[in-house]
């Protein structure tokens, strides 16, 4: 049931479209198409229906390396409301001083003097995604795959592996499968050891992985049986359990319960959109109300975007060519 | 229901139904506090190694120039290094650290633990240690803060027999518990290593704090466990006989760790450096190595982790930063820092168990198992004997892998190991260290606790002493009286003994001093004898009883009967019978 003020809010929101039912804000979202119309289902169109503030989209690729900086600018020239950018590139953005702060955020600081600190933070709010390694269960049925480093042993589970060059949390995932607790794996990604170790996993499994674009082609590539394990989100999983139950899609299972990867895509306000000030802060409030905002990350590891956004030169270059070379 | 049913003794069966209450609540509560203290412990490791940039970690994050890590690389552990020793020398009243060799002893021997606030002073050196990057274990400061933790029920006045040896049971195997996430091999640790009997009075309480260990470490805090492996099957039978021969190669490993530990202590304190500057060098020689291997340093943990991934280091890499492990492990313990020697054994046994299985495989390509179970073979291997916990240590790897094949390829390698190791060097580094000062406990408990025990506590409060001027007819009417055959004669102004005389040579009615009939004692002690030095001797002694003289000025302490010494003897024995066989 929904609580008092889920019932005030709601009435005060199905006031509001008289008050700016001509009001228009722009979104740059990162992610494909099948994430845009995944947004749109459940954020964007009932946020328009209920205000009457339509919606304007931007797709912005989903990828560690795009240099955020040059987002930015493009977001002020097209007159974005809203920038999306995964947490440790809007950490950077943030830490350059581009954007207006919105408020602070208690962290751990690494210094000679430790306390805890409080960074600036520039998101009007995060929104927490996962994503999971599944399986096809029709590949496996004798020796069913219930870790994650079955995705790395090509002898005992054979079969195509779809992975998206953008998706996050890769080498997490390779050094996972290798046994290193999710507590350790951003200490060894500290050394050049660590990143070669990882990058070096994925390269022995390199005959039978399929690099796909983004997560739709992986999905695609899993649901016609193309590929037998795939990296794809958490939501992509419930759409695929709908198909397989009409038979037009290969039945999926996630492999292992730690097998996932949680992170957080920052909603960045730009200042440089047309929107007005109360369109700004009604979407923001809407959004917060969203369930897709506010699940609880699954087990698995939670992705260090304070690692990402303050990794060592030698060592993002590194990170980066690695995924400019599977490109 | 028949009447001549005999009673049931119902007020015995009440007490002992409290006291086992007792005794297991004992287990639970020194269990949990244990556990919690030993995470924190652990925890604040983390946070220091993160705070003082000595992990790779936060050095990554700090955005600091090279020059400035360079700085902080070599003045934290110099830093460190130079607190540890100020503390150690200044604040613990034993002036050294303690750990689990006195734990050990307080056990076998039943000496007591050392004080308190050296134990503080110990754990608190251990942290800072372990915080600042040096290259030493963390298990054995939780093991010994298990144990001071156990030691604090005897100020409860609880009126239960060995208590002492039991909380200090239950400490151990929840601090063991908890680092690992194997309370089975906690349980076992603290009655291999550290009771050595299997008595019920201490197996159940430890029981219960080795599983409160396990259930505050694993449920509570989930922490992560040692090692994370799927190490498949063993491929062919003909393997174990590789993890024999991994056994007796990991034996050499071991031997070479623990004699270069020994032989840097001894190095270090043949210098003649006070004690601070002793730590400063140890600290800067840590740092400047940091520079150059990062891996070997700290409690190795991480390079521990790479070393069970195939492929993360080369063979040349294995073989070096294993050398380079003990050694920089010796020169740390060496020099000042404090802390334990289990960490860095692993982390030795794994760079072992990895380049064992590189080296092979070039040889035999294609039909070894995987690489990761020798890996897991070599670090128990190199580890047990370190401890002396062969048990233990096979446990561990059942536990963490829940591998049966592993298990016994672990066992095949241990075993190979210890016997190798307890032949060349002894049952564990512990009892090297015990032995070396003075306490032998090769020969088994109740030989050690004879050798603690001094005969001069045992003397005679009726012994015949005169002085030598004494009269033999006042001696002999003594004689009589008492119903001894000797007595003892000691100078009346030195009071030096000076010899015994026989009750059969004495002249009755003779007012003659009796210096002309003494004889000189084939058997004399002195102060510092033990009962089982006492006990050898005595096979050949024929007479009532054995001067015992200050070694100093010969002066007479008092003597002992053959009676008291063996008394005392069956007195230790039904003591141990009733220990290793009391019920809760």
């Amino acid at each position: 049931m929904y609580g008092k003020k889920s019932i005030v809010f709601g009435l005060i929101l199905s006031c509001l479209p008289v008050v700016a039912s001509a009001e228009q804000l722009v979104l740059g979202i990162i992610g494909d198409s099948k994430r845009i119309a995944y947004l749109n289902e459940t954020l964007l169109q009932p946020f328009t229906e209920l205000t009457g503030i339509s919606i304007k989209i931007s797709s912005i690729s989903e990828h560690d390396g795009a240099d955020e900086e040059n987002l930015l600018q493009q977001a002020i020239r097209e007159k974005w409301d809203f920038l999306t950018l995964n947490e440790a590139q809007a950490m950077r953005l943030c830490g350059a001083g581009d954007l207006s702060p919105t408020g602070t955020m208690r962290q751990r600081q690494n210094s000679l003097l430790p306390e805890v600190s409080k960074a600036v933070t520039c998101h009007s709010f995060n929104e927490p995604r996962t994503e999971t390694m599944v399986y096809n269960l029709n590949a496996y049925q004798r020796d069913i795959p219930d870790h994650i480093s079955a995705f790395f042993d090509l002898e005992r589970f054979p079969g195509k592996r779809a992975v998206a060059v953008e998706a996050p949390g890769l080498l997490e995932m390779a050094l996972m499968a290798q046994g290193v607790p999710a507590s350790q794996v951003y200490h060894l990604l500290s050394t050049t050891r660590g990143v070669e170790l990882a990058i070096g996993v994925f390269a022995k499994a390199k005959p039978q992985i399929i690099w796909t674009k983004d997560h739709g082609e992986t999905e695609s590539l899993l649901a016609d049986g193309s590929a037998t394990m795939g990296l794809i989100e958490m939501g992509a999983r419930a759409d695929n359990d709908a198909n397989a139950a009409s038979g037009s899609a290969q039945p999926l299972n996630r492999l292992g319960t730690t097998s996932s990867i949680a992170h957080n895509t920052s909603w960045l306000p730009t200042a440089a959109g047309e929107g007005s000030v109360t369109a700004l802060g009604q979407f923001v409030d809407y959004a917060k109300q969203v369930e897709i905002f506010n699940v609880t990350l699954g087990a698995g590891i939670q992705r260090d975007a304070r690692w990402f956004a303050t990794v060592s030169p030698d060592l993002k270059t590194r990170l980066d060519s690695w995924r400019a070379a599977l490109q | 229901m028949s009447t001549d049913t005999p009673a049931v003794p119902t007020r015995p069966a009440a007490a002992m139904t409290k006291r086992a209450i007792t005794v297991l609540l004992v287990g639970l509560i020194i269990g949990t506090v244990t556990a919690f203290i030993a995470i924190a412990f652990v925890e604040t490791v983390l946070w220091l190694n993160d705070a003082l940039l000595v992990s790779a970690y936060a050095k990554v994050q700090s955005g600091f120039a090279f020059w400035q890590i360079a700085l902080i690389t070599i003045s934290v552990p110099a830093l460190g290094g130079l607190i540890v020793a100020l503390m150690i020398s200044r604040a613990a009243p034993t002036k050294r650290p303690t750990g689990p060799p006195d734990v050990i002893q307080a056990v076998q021997l039943q000496s007591g633990m050392p004080d308190n606030k050296s134990g503080v002073v110990t754990s608190l050196a251990a942290l800072i240690s372990l915080g600042a990057g040096a290259s030493v274990g963390q298990y054995g400061p939780m093991v010994y803060i298990g144990a001071l933790i156990g030691n604090q029920t005897k100020r409860l006045n609880l009126a239960i027999p060995n208590l002492s040896t039991v909380s200090i049971a239950c400490g151990v195997a929840a601090a063991i518990a908890a680092a690992f996430n194997a309370p089975i091999a906690g349980l076992v640790f603290a009655h291999e290593a550290i009771v050595r009997h299997y008595s019920m009075q201490s197996f159940a309480p430890a029981t219960v704090a080795a599983t409160s260990g396990y259930v505050v470490a694993n449920v509570i805090f989930d922490r992560p466990p040692l090692f994370l492996i799927q190490p498949g099957e063993i491929l062919q039978g003909s393997e174990f006989l590789l993890f024999a021969l991994l056994g007796l190669c990991a034996a050499a490993v071991s031997i070479l760790y623990m004699r270069t530990i020994l032989r840097t202590a001894k190095f270090a304190r043949e210098l003649n450096i006070s004690p601070p500057p002793r730590g400063l060098i140890a600290g800067v020689g840590l740092g400047l190595v940091t520079l150059w291997l990062p891996e070997i340093t700290g409690v190795g943990q991480f390079t521990m982790r790479f070393a069970t991934i195939d492929g993360a280091f080369s063979a040349f890499e294995l073989g070096g930063l294993m050398l380079g492990k003990i050694a920089l492990t010796a020169f740390c313990l060496g020099f000042g820092f404090v802390g334990g020697v289990f960490s860095p054994a692993l982390v030795v046994g794994a760079l072992f168990g990895g380049l064992f299985w590189t080296l092979l495989s070039v040889i035999m390509p294609d039909t070894l198992s995987s690489y990761s179970i020798y890996v897991i073979c070599g670090m128990m291997a190199v580890t047990s004997p370190v401890i002396g916990a062969p048990l233990t240590t096979i446990l561990i790897v059942f536990e963490l892998t829940r591998s049966y094949d592993l298990a016994i390829a672990s066992m095949i390698a241990v075993v190979f190991s210890n016997l190798v190791t307890y032949r060349f060097f002894g049952r564990s580094l512990f009892d090297h260290q015990l032995l070396m000062k003075g306490v032998d406990l090769s020969q088994g408990r109740d030989q050690a606790r004879l050798s603690d025990m001094r005969v001069r506590d045992y003397v005679s409060d009726e012994a015949p002493i005169f002085s030598q001027t004494t009269s033999q007819q006042q001696v002999l009417e003594h004689l009589r009286e008492t119903g001894w055959n000797e007595a003892y004669a000691v100078d009346s102004e030195t009071q030096k003994f000076v010899g015994f005389l026989r009750a059969v040579d004495l002249e009755a009615g003779s007012q003659t001093p009796i210096a002309s009939k003494l004889q000189i004692s084939d058997l004399v002690f002195d102060e510092t004898t033990s009962v089982r030095q006492a006990m050898e001797k005595l096979s050949s002694f024929v007479g009532d009883a054995i001067p015992i003289i200050k070694s100093s000025d010969g002066s007479l302490v008092g003597v002992v009967t053959e009676g008291a010494i063996i008394q005392s003897y069956l007195n230790l024995a039904a003591d141990l019978r009733r220990e290793e066989n009391a019920g809760l």
